[in-house]
């Protein structure tokens, strides 16, 4: 709670109008995500049933050519966030925050800390979700600890490219828009 | 009964989109504040405050209240539409 308080003090008050097109686009990608999720599940529920009452099971050469339910999820996941992060985009936002939302040039503070937390979730759960598997298939005696870790940290270095570099794009963009849009309402 | 105003008719009354906010654009200027300065007191930016002038975006009541307070105004002066 104490740091939730100092974060808003740090950050400010928030535009009510951007909080609004942020809502948009997060229920926009929220919709995505449920039916996108719904079909993928579906579909994996009718592969596997059709493979059960057709004496091909899917663990086979066939079952390899079987396009596998990671595919639609996957897709869905990458449309629902490009959907979401081009819909505040063309409305010249990247964050409702006062303090960032009339930025002028990128805040290489927050580009830093946000690609710095997606790198740190990337690392997190490349690593701990190998640990998980690996505990389950080969018996915790036998995990890969230093393995592990080292995938870890590999992702988390890409992950902070990834993320620097997509934040940075995104706010170049968004002051961009904002600028036409200051044009348009010149004082 | 045509007295009574449930909350969500009172926030439908201010402003109507597309209609310039001509009475708010009047009493900032005769404030002598800018957009900006009027958005970092009532903590917006200054493209609300802009969209709001231009009748392009319906504030909420709370800011509403705030860009009252901060002009010296209410809100029948600024945003309520008389015989309109």
């Amino acid at each position: 709670m104490y740091l939730i308080r100092k974060w808003n003090e740090y950050m400010g008050p928030k535009d009510e109008r951007l909080e609004a097109e942020g809502n948009k686009s997060t229920k926009a990608a929220a919709y995505i995500l449920l039916v996108g999720s719904i079909v993928s599940l579906y579909y994996g529920i009718m592969v596997n049933q059709v493979a059960s009452t057709t004496d091909h099971p899917i663990l086979t050469p066939l079952g390899e050519s079987v396009l596998p339910v990671q595919v639609p999820l996957t897709l869905t996941i990458l449309v629902a966030g490009v959907v979401s992060l081009f819909m505040q985009m063309r409305k010249g936002m990247f964050s409702s925050y006062k303090r960032y939302a009339e930025v002028d040039r990128i805040p290489w503070d927050y580009v830093a800390v946000f690609a710095l937390l997606m790198g740190a979730v990337l690392g997190v759960l490349t690593c701990g979700m190998r640990i998980l598997a690996e505990v389950q298939i080969v018996g915790v005696e036998n995990v890969a600890w230093f393995g592990d870790l080292a995938i870890g940290v590999v992702f988390f270095v890409i992950g902070y490219g990834l993320g620097f570099g997509a934040m940075a794009l995104t706010i170049h963009d968004a002051i961009k828009r904002r600028r036409e849009l200051d044009r348009e309402l010149l004082d | 009964m045509q007295d009574i105003y449930y909350m969500h008719d009172v926030e439908r009354k201010v402003p109507v989109e597309g209609q310039k906010n001509e009475r708010m654009r009047a009493a900032r200027t005769a404030c002598d504040l800018s957009q900006q300065e009027l958005a970092d007191a009532v903590g917006a930016t200054r493209q609300t405050i802009g969209l709001i002038e231009a009748g392009r975006y319906n504030p909420s009541l709370k800011l509403c209240t705030a860009i009252c307070k901060t002009l010296g105004k209410t809100l029948d002066d600024l945003f309520w539409e008389v015989g309109e």
